[in-house]
């Protein structure tokens, strides 16, 4: 009796221990079909019901696919007589043309689904920054146009014939504690109501937009509204494009890398689990792996040839694609299995920003990571990069940051302490921190940084909305903050008391500033995005003096810049993966090459310069930085936990996942 | 053995008693982390000044904020915070702060009350003063048994 008893408890143990293929809420939620790579920056996408999958490139392009396998069918990068310069969002039209922003022009085009311009959409509303776009019904079943206008943070709703019915302010986006959300993309989800997605406070909304209807009664009913910081299902991590079929709303969840998909019929709005794409944990991994995604389209009657199906496609700017796959109608398990974004603590995800602090042999270099909201800390004293702590996180207080848009390191005094300024654009504040001095040996010393004080972008006199994009330190220790609206250069003293907004002469062309730097000589450079140039100044009694230009041909699209030890510009290259340097003498030099060997990059986006001239390059899409010295040569390359010194090829790199012909090559050329 | 059981009964009893009269705390004073103010605090807790709070009880914090750079400079606002640095949290409630700008002379007066430490650690209790221009820090750590 006791063997029998003891046998059946075995054999219960033993079935219950037995491994059973569980789906993951990725694979419930679709089935991978196919990626397309050849593209630059894509940021919106649509489907139409003939099967094209219309892309907007911000790098100046739309570009038409094949539905059924990611083919390119056609791209153009005109809009009747003039050049498309930052396409931002695109939806279809009922009779399936296509209606195409362009954020940098201020203008709506439609094209037809063969590519070719029509004409300019609602010429007579004023657009400043369109960016998403969504087409759907008004509640009387009227179709009409909803346009984000990211200057304004505006939704301008347009009848099909172009004219404005009315705007939707962030007044009508309160969050719980009273603030104001700004809208991010929209999309329709039934007749007369309208999705938002705000980005920065992590919220989605649905709005009744029935009473929106002239320019005069905009008086929308927020019928619902969830979300908030975070991984688990129900919360965001800055969700970006949203997209419903009809049953599902479906959301580019950027920071948590997935594609969420929640229900958005009223008794359950904002419930739904499952989640499409697992993050990628490799460059260039996908097929299924989705890494910061900032836009989603779906359909559910598409010809994809002989058939028709379902379709949703997301857009990965950071890997260059669009990515297809099938969207699962079915409701989930009661027995789902959750599979979490492995975003538990500080990742090797490295922003747009870089500074080094100290005095040689004293040095510490500075980096954040976007989905934290942290700064990491790198003590320099030993040669190779050691992370010794982690400095604020994601919230609200004083201490906590929304989104580091830039960072600067303040040597103040030789034998003062270290302090850190870190420019936060979601809670619009410049913090000042401050850092103890290092240990005798390297420790990771967790409270290395304690808060000084804020100073919040409302008392600097920016203009309304501004941010700002780049901190600077200049030769007198004051610092230098660009705002890319006007552009403007705030200057503040090193305990942030005093505040002077100076406008800055700006090129005439669509450009944005988007980086400071301060030469050897007290020349000011400004670095504007595309066309690239700096422009650099000298400050004289009252006002910034223009003291020339400089055309950066070579370069696609500028992203940052630094000021090396020999009076040249390193300025980063995020479209051709490369770090252009421009010395005194107006000579350039590139340093590397697409690609994920050490020495190449994949959009590199910040440098910062040690005491002895090295330049420390932020290789974002790697995952890591680079070391290079004052003339170039790749030193090593690190991330949280790691350096290497020995120089590794693609295939080292990437643990030989893939063929070696499929791997992009290191390159390095002067 | 026997010296060494009443001993432990002892500490005991004492750590049983947290209502046992202690000696009255004083105020102490830290310097904002830029060196504008000097924040004057004590605790109050169960009515009574504390040296230390009590774990999973109300307390108040009471708060002489000064400036260091001009007499004449008031704390237009106040928010105090407490966090645990370790553990990466802060409390489980808001506490109500209350500003009194001391009118002409003499230190501003503020109060903190409903504060809750729902757990034993080191707290790291952040004063933030508004001046208008910037908001300053003030911290200091509490150890709490």
């Amino acid at each position: 009796m006791v063997v029998t008893l003891l046998c059946a408890f075995v054999s219960t143990a033993v079935a219950q221990v037995v491994p059973v293929a569980v789906p993951s809420s990725s694979e419930l939620a679709g089935a991978y079909l196919w990626q397309c790579t050849e593209l630059q920056t894509p940021v919106g996408c649509a489907i139409t019901r003939d099967g094209l999958v219309a892309v907007a490139d911000a790098a100046g392009e739309v570009v038409g696919l094949s539905a059924v396998d990611g083919a390119v069918r056609w791209r153009t990068s005109r809009a009747g007589d003039e050049t498309l310069v930052n396409p931002a969002g695109i939806a279809v039209l009922p009779d399936g043309s296509l209606l195409v922003s362009d954020a940098r022009r201020g203008r709506v085009d439609q094209f037809s689904q063969q590519g070719n311009w029509i004409a300019r959409f609602a010429e007579q509303v004023a657009l400043t920054r369109p960016t998403s776009i969504a087409v759907g019904r008004r509640s009387d079943g009227a179709h009409c146009v909803a346009i984000v206008d990211d200057a304004s943070h505006e939704i301008v709703i347009i009848g099909q014939d172009g004219i404005e019915l009315c705007r939707i302010t962030r007044h009508h986006l309160q969050m719980n504690d009273g603030s104001n959300a700004r809208p991010s993309h929209v999309a329709f989800v039934a007749a007369g109501a309208l999705a938002v997605s705000a980005s920065e406070q992590h919220q989605l909304f649905v709005l009744d937009i029935a009473n929106c209807d002239s320019p005069t009664n905009a008086a929308p009913v927020v019928q619902s509204s969830w979300g908030g910081r975070g991984p688990f299902p129900g919360l965001f991590n800055q969700p970006m494009g949203i997209a419903s079929d009809g049953a599902w709303l479906w959301i580019a969840d950027q920071f948590n890398h997935r594609i969420a998909r929640q229900s958005h019929t009223l008794a359950v709005r904002g419930e739904g689990k499952l989640a499409y794409g697992q993050h990628a944990v490799f460059p260039r991994a996908g097929e299924g792996a989705v890494h910061y995604p900032v836009a989603i389209a779906v359909g559910r009657d598409i010809a994809l040839g002989a058939k028709r199906g379902a379709l949703a496609v997301a857009c990965e700017p950071f890997e260059r694609r669009v990515q297809a796959f099938v969207p699962s109608a079915s409701e989930e398990p009661a027995d789902l299995r959750l599979i979490l974004p492995k975003l538990a603590g500080v990742q090797s995800h490295f922003g747009a920003a870089a500074t080094i602090a100290g005095q040689e042999g004293n040095q510490r270099l500075f980096m954040h990571d976007p989905e934290s909201a942290t700064v990491v800390a790198f003590d320099l004293s030993r040669g190779q990069p050691i992370h010794v702590s982690t400095i604020s996180g994601a919230g609200t207080k004083p201490h906590e940051s929304g989104r580091i848009d830039a960072l600067v390191a303040l040597s103040g005094a030789q034998d003062g302490p270290q302090r850190l300024l870190v420019a936060d654009g979601a809670n619009r504040r410049l913090a000042l921190w401050e850092l103890t001095d290092p240990p005798a040996e390297v420790i990771f010393e967790p409270f290395m940084a304690k808060l000084v004080k804020t100073r919040s972008y409302a008392r600097l006199d920016l203009p309304a909305d501004a941010i700002i994009v780049s901190l600077a330190l200049s030769g007198d220790n004051m610092v230098l903050a660009l705002c890319a609206d006007g552009p403007h250069i705030v200057t503040l003293d090193p305990s942030l008391r005093t505040a002077t907004l100076l406008p800055i002469t700006a090129p005439d062309t669509t450009a944005r500033a988007v980086a400071i730097a301060c030469a050897s000589d007290g020349t000011i450079g400004v670095l504007f995005d595309t066309p690239a140039m700096i422009c650099q100044y000298r400050f004289e009694s009252d006002r910034w003096k223009p003291v020339g230009t400089v055309p950066l041909a070579a370069v696609a699209h500028a992203r940052n810049l630094c000021a090396g030890v020999a009076g040249e510009w390193w300025v980063d290259d995020d479209a051709n993966d490369c770090i252009v340097v421009v010395r005194a003498d107006g000579s350039t030099a590139t340093i590397g090459s697409r690609g994920v060997a050490d020495g190449a990059f994949w959009l590199p986006t910040a440098c910062a310069r040690d005491a002895r001239g090295a330049m420390y390059v932020v290789d974002s899409g790697n995952h890591r930085g680079q070391r290079f010295s004052s003339t170039g040569e790749w030193q090593l390359t690190f991330s949280l936990g790691r350096t290497y010194t020995r120089a590794r090829g693609a295939n080292e790199v990437m643990g030989v996942r893939k063929a070696p012909s499929a791997l992009p090559t290191q390159g390095t050329k002067q | 053995m026997k010296i060494f059981l009443a001993t432990i009964a002892l500490l005991l009893a004492q750590g049983s008693q947290p209502s046992a009269p202690a000696p009255a705390a004083a105020w102490r004073a830290v310097t904002s982390n830029d060196g504008s103010w000097i924040v004057r605090w004590r605790l109050i807790v169960e009515g009574k000044p504390a040296e230390v709070p009590l774990v999973r009880k109300r307390f108040t914090i009471e708060l002489q904020v000064e400036s260091k750079l001009d007499p004449t400079m008031r704390a237009r606002a106040l928010t105090v915070d407490a966090q645990m640095p370790e553990h990466l949290h802060g409390m489980n409630v808001a506490p109500t702060v209350a500003l009194d700008d001391g009118g002409q002379g003499g230190a501003a007066l503020g109060t903190a009350q409903g504060m809750l430490f729902h757990m034993s650690g080191r707290w790291e209790v952040d004063i933030d003063i508004d001046d208008g221009t910037t908001v300053e820090r003030a911290q200091w750590n509490i150890a709490l048994p």
